[in-house]
C-alpha cells in the first residue's frame, strides 16, 4: 500500500513520539531511588523497542508475532519458533491509527495497529491471533486497512465456555491446528520430548516469577519494576529471563522486611510498556500495590501445568487446559472464578481495597468490573474504578481520585477469614 | 510434589506390611478396608470383603449367627467401621496394595509413552454402578450358598469369580496357582474361567487407564456408605478455586465433581480415592485440602504445586 507524503510525515512523527515515550519511561524508572542494577537486563531488552529481527538474532530462532497470551507458548518453543507477544502502551502508536478507527476502540489494539504500521519487521513474520475479545477478532481486517501481512496469519478460535467438555475438546484440537500451522511454515514436527522440555522451561520461569510475586506481597518490589520484568518476558530466551528474575529475587530476599502499610490489589485491563501511567499515579497517590490480576503482569503465563501423562496426547491436554480452562480473562462466559485471585492475595498481604484499571473501550473488562464490585463489597473491601487510555490529559483527574481513595482504605473492614 | 512423595512412601510401606507382614509376625486381622489379599501366603492383613463373604459375614448360617460366630462377625464389623471412620478413603489411595499395583502399571504405561484410555464422564459414571452390583453379589452369593440354591463351590463368590487381586497379588508372594483353571467340576470350571477372564480384561484396562479397577471396587462403595462418619475428608473452598480443571485432569479416577463444584465445601464423592493428587497439583492457595475432624491437615498452594519451600507472606 503506497503512502502519501502526509502519511509518511505522520508515521515519522509517531515513531519519534514512540521513541520519546520509551526513553522517558526508562529515564523515570532509572531515576527512582529504589532502582537497583539487577533491573538493567530488563531495561536493556525494552530499549530495543521489540524489533522482531533483533529478537530473532538474540534467541537464534525464527520469530512469530502473537497477538494475545491465549496461545500455548510452549508449543511454539517445542516446534522451533520464538513467539513474541505484540503489545504496546504507546500513545504515539495509538494516535497514529486512532483517526481511522472507532472512537471507543480499545487503545491497546489501536497502539498495536500503530506499532504494526511503524515497525516493518512485523509484516515480515507469521502472525498467530487467538480470537479472544471482539477487537482481536477483527484485528486482521483492521490491520489490512493500513498495511499488509506478507506472511501467513493463523487464527486460534477460543471457545468461550470453559466447563463444557465439547468446548474443551474444540480448544484441544485448535492446538493441533496451531501445531499443523507451525509445521507448515517451516517448524519442526511436534514431538512429546520437545514439548515436555518446553513445559519444563516454562515451569522454571513460572517458579521464578512466583518467587518474585511472593516478594511483591511483602512489599519488597515496586509495581513498576514488577511490570518492567514481566513486560520483557517475550524479548529474550526464557532461560536467560528466568536466570535474571532469580538474580532479582536473590537480591530482594536479602532486604530487611519493613512494617507493611495497608495497600491495594490492582485488577482489570492490562498495562503495557511504555505506558506505566496508572502504576506511577497509584504510587504517587501513596497507595501500595501488593498484587494484580493483569494479563500483562502476574497473569502473563498460566499458573501451573500439572503433569501426569507425558505422552504427546497427555501433554497437549495439559497444555490445552492450562491455557483455556485455567485462563481468567473476562472474555469467557461464567467467569466467576476471577475473584479467587484477589481472595488468595488477601490472605498474603494487607490488601484493603481494589483498584480496577479499565482501558476505555475494553468491554469485557468493563462488564466484569460490575460483577467484581459486588463480590468485593461483600468482602468488606474498598473499590475504585479508574477509566483511562494512553493519553496524559486525564493524569490530574486520576491522581485526585486516587488520593481521595487512599484514606478510605482505613475504613475498610475485610471479613476476618479473608484478611492477611 | 512433596505430597506425592509422601504418598509413594506410605504406599510402598503398606504394600510390604500387607503382602509380606505375616512372614515377620505382623497380622492386622481380617477387617482391613483395602485389598490386602488373604490368598497371598504370609500376608500381613486380610481384606474385609473376604471375611464378609465368609466366616465373619454372610458366610455364617442364620442358626450360627446368634452364637459366638455372630458376635465375632459384629466385632469385626465394628473394627472395619472404626478403621474407615478414622482414615476414610486413605485406605484406597494410600494403603491398598492392589491400588499400588495399578499405579505401577500406569507408571509403566507412561514410561512407554502411551496415552491414557479416554472414557466419557457419563460412561464412567454408568460403569461405576457395577460396584454396587458386585457388592450385592458378594452379599447375596453366600446367602444363596447357605440356602443351597447355589453349589457350595460358589463360596467367596466375589473373590473367586471377579476379584482380579486374587490371582495377581499372590504372585508377589511367589504363588502363581490362581492363574490355573480348576477342573474339579463344572462349577469350579465356571468360577476359575470367570476369574481368569475378568483378571485378563482388568490387567489390560488397568494398563490403559489409571486405577481402572477402583471404579468397580465394591469396597469403595462400602467405604462411601460410611462417608458421613469419616473423619478424613477432601474439602474444597469454592471461592478460592480458579476453575483451571487441573484437579480433574490429574485425577486417577477422572472425578469431575470436585472441579465443577461452586458452592459446597464437602467434595468427597464416591469415586474419589483420596490419593491427594488434586491437592498436590492445585495452584490455588487453600482451594483443596484434606481435613481431619474439621481441622485442615494439608491444603493446596502454589508452593506445593511448584515444589517450592513455603514462605510466610502474610503481613
Amino acid at each position: 500500500m503506497k503512502k502519501d507524503d502526509r502519511s509518511i510525515r505522520l508515521l515519522e512523527r509517531a515513531r519519534q513520539k514512540y521513541k520519546s515515550e520509551t526513553e522517558t519511561e526508562i529515564e523515570l524508572l532509572i531515576a527512582r531511588e529504589d532502582y537497583f542494577p539487577h533491573l538493567d537486563y530488563f531495561l536493556d531488552l525494552l530499549k530495543d523497542g521489540g524489533d522482531l529481527g533483533t529478537i530473532a538474532q538474540r534467541v537464534r530462532k525464527p520469530t512469530i508475532a502473537l497477538l494475545c497470551l491465549q496461545a500455548p507458548i510452549e508449543l511454539f518453543w517445542a516446534q522451533g519458533f520464538f513467539p513474541v507477544k505484540i503489545y504496546s502502551g504507546s500513545y504515539g502508536a495509538s494516535n497514529l491509527t486512532s483517526p481511522r478507527l472507532p472512537a471507543l476502540m480499545c487503545p491497546t489494539l489501536k497502539a498495536i495497529l500503530g506499532r504494526a504500521e511503524m515497525d516493518e519487521s512485523l509484516a515480515e513474520v507469521p502472525w498467530v491471533i487467538p480470537l479472544t475479545c471482539d477487537w482481536v477478532v477483527k484485528f486482521k481486517e483492521t490491520r489490512e486497512l493500513f498495511g499488509e501481512f506478507r506472511r501467513p496469519v493463523h487464527f486460534l478460535e477460543v471457545p468461550r465456555v470453559k466447563d463444557s467438555p465439547i468446548a474443551r475438546d474444540r480448544w484441544f484440537y485448535e492446538q493441533y491446528s496451531l501445531s499443523g500451522f507451525l509445521k507448515k511454515i517451516g517448524g519442526e514436527k511436534l514431538k512429546a520430548k520437545n514439548l515436555l522440555a518446553a513445559l519444563k522451561v516454562m515451569e522454571e520461569a513460572r517458579k521464578a516469577l512466583f518467587q518474585l510475586t511472593r516478594l511483591r506481597r511483602r512489599g519488597f518490589i515496586a509495581s513498576v519494576f514488577y511490570a518492567l520484568i514481566t513486560s520483557s518476558f517475550f524479548l529474550d530466551n526464557p532461560t536467560n529471563w528466568t536466570a535474571n528474575v532469580l538474580k532479582v529475587v536473590e537480591f530482594l530476599d536479602k532486604k530487611e522486611p519493613k512494617g507493611l502499610q495497608e495497600g491495594i490489589f490492582l485488577s482489570g485491563s492490562p498495562i503495557f510498556f511504555p505506558n506505566f501511567k496508572a502504576l506511577h499515579l497509584i504510587e504517587e497517590a501513596g497507595l501500595k500495590v501488593y498484587g494484580d490480576d493483569l494479563c500483562s503482569s502476574e497473569r502473563i503465563f498460566p499458573r501451573h501445568v500439572g503433569l501426569t501423562d507425558t505422552s504427546e496426547d497427555g501433554l497437549m491436554r495439559a497444555l490445552a487446559e492450562a491455557y483455556h480452562r485455567g485462563c481468567l480473562c473476562p472474555v469467557f462466559a461464567e467467569n466467576s472464578h476471577r475473584a479467587s485471585i484477589i481472595k488468595e492475595a488477601l490472605s498474603e498481604a494487607p490488601i484493603r481495597g481494589v483498584i480496577f484499571h479499565l482501558l476505555k473501550g475494553c468491554h469485557p473488562y468493563e462488564l466484569d468490573s460490575f460483577c467484581l464490585e459486588e463480590s468485593l463489597k461483600e468482602w468488606g473491601l474498598k473499590y475504585l474504578k479508574i477509566e483511562t487510555d494512553y493519553s496524559i490529559e486525564d493524569t490530574g483527574n486520576l491522581l485526585t481520585r486516587l488520593e481521595a481513595f487512599r484514606p478510605t482504605l482505613a475504613e475498610s473492614e475485610p471479613l476476618d477469614e479473608l484478611a492477611g | 510434589m512433596l505430597l506425592k512423595v509422601y504418598r509413594l512412601i506410605v504406599q510402598h510401606l503398606s504394600f510390604i506390611i500387607l503382602i509380606y507382614g505375616g512372614r515377620f509376625g505382623v497380622q492386622l486381622g481380617p477387617a482391613v478396608p483395602c485389598f490386602a489379599c488373604p490368598y497371598v501366603n504370609g500376608c500381613g492383613g486380610q481384606c474385609y470383603l473376604m471375611g464378609l463373604q465368609g466366616y465373619i459375614g454372610f458366610g455364617i448360617s442364620l442358626a450360627d449367627f446368634w452364637g459366638f460366630e455372630g458376635l465375632r462377625a459384629l466385632f469385626y464389623l465394628a473394627v472395619f467401621i472404626i478403621l474407615v471412620v478414622l482414615l476414610g478413603k486413605i485406605w484406597c489411595g494410600w494403603i491398598c496394595p492392589f491400588g499400588l499395583f495399578q499405579d505401577w502399571l500406569t507408571y509403566l504405561r507412561r514410561k512407554l509413552g502411551f496415552s491414557s484410555l479416554k472414557i466419557e464422564p457419563e460412561t464412567l459414571h454408568k460403569l461405576g454402578y457395577v460396584k454396587y452390583i458386585l457388592l450385592g453379589w458378594l452379599i447375596l452369593g453366600p446367602i444363596l450358598v447357605d440356602l443351597k440354591v447355589l453349589h457350595p463351590d460358589f463360596y467367596l463368590p466375589f473373590c473367586q469369580m471377579f476379584c482380579p487381586a486374587k490371582p495377581i497379588l499372590p504372585v508377589f508372594g511367589g504363588e502363581f496357582r490362581h492363574f490355573a483353571l480348576d477342573t474339579t467340576n463344572l462349577v469350579t470350571r465356571i468360577v476359575t474361567t470367570s476369574s481368569l477372564l475378568v483378571t485378563g480384561g482388568f490387567l489390560a484396562a488397568m494398563f490403559a487407564r489409571p486405577r481402572f479397577f477402583c471404579t468397580f471396587c465394591p469396597l469403595l462403595a462400602m467405604i462411601h456408605f460410611l462417608e458421613p462418619l469419616t473423619l478424613l475428608k477432601l474439602k474444597k473452598e469454592p471461592l478460592l478455586c480458579h476453575g483451571c480443571g487441573t484437579c480433574q485432569r490429574v485425577c486417577n479416577m477422572d472425578v469431575e465433581e470436585v472441579c465443577l463444584e461452586k458452592e459446597k465445601k464437602d467434595v468427597q464423592v464416591v469415586d474419589c480415592i483420596n490419593c491427594g493428587d488434586c491437592i498436590a497439583s492445585c495452584s490455588a492457595k487453600g482451594a483443596l485440602g484434606f481435613s481431619f475432624a474439621g481441622k485442615t491437615l494439608v491444603s493446596s498452594s502454589r508452593e506445593l504445586s511448584l515444589g517450592l519451600k513455603t514462605k510466610k507472606t502474610s503481613a
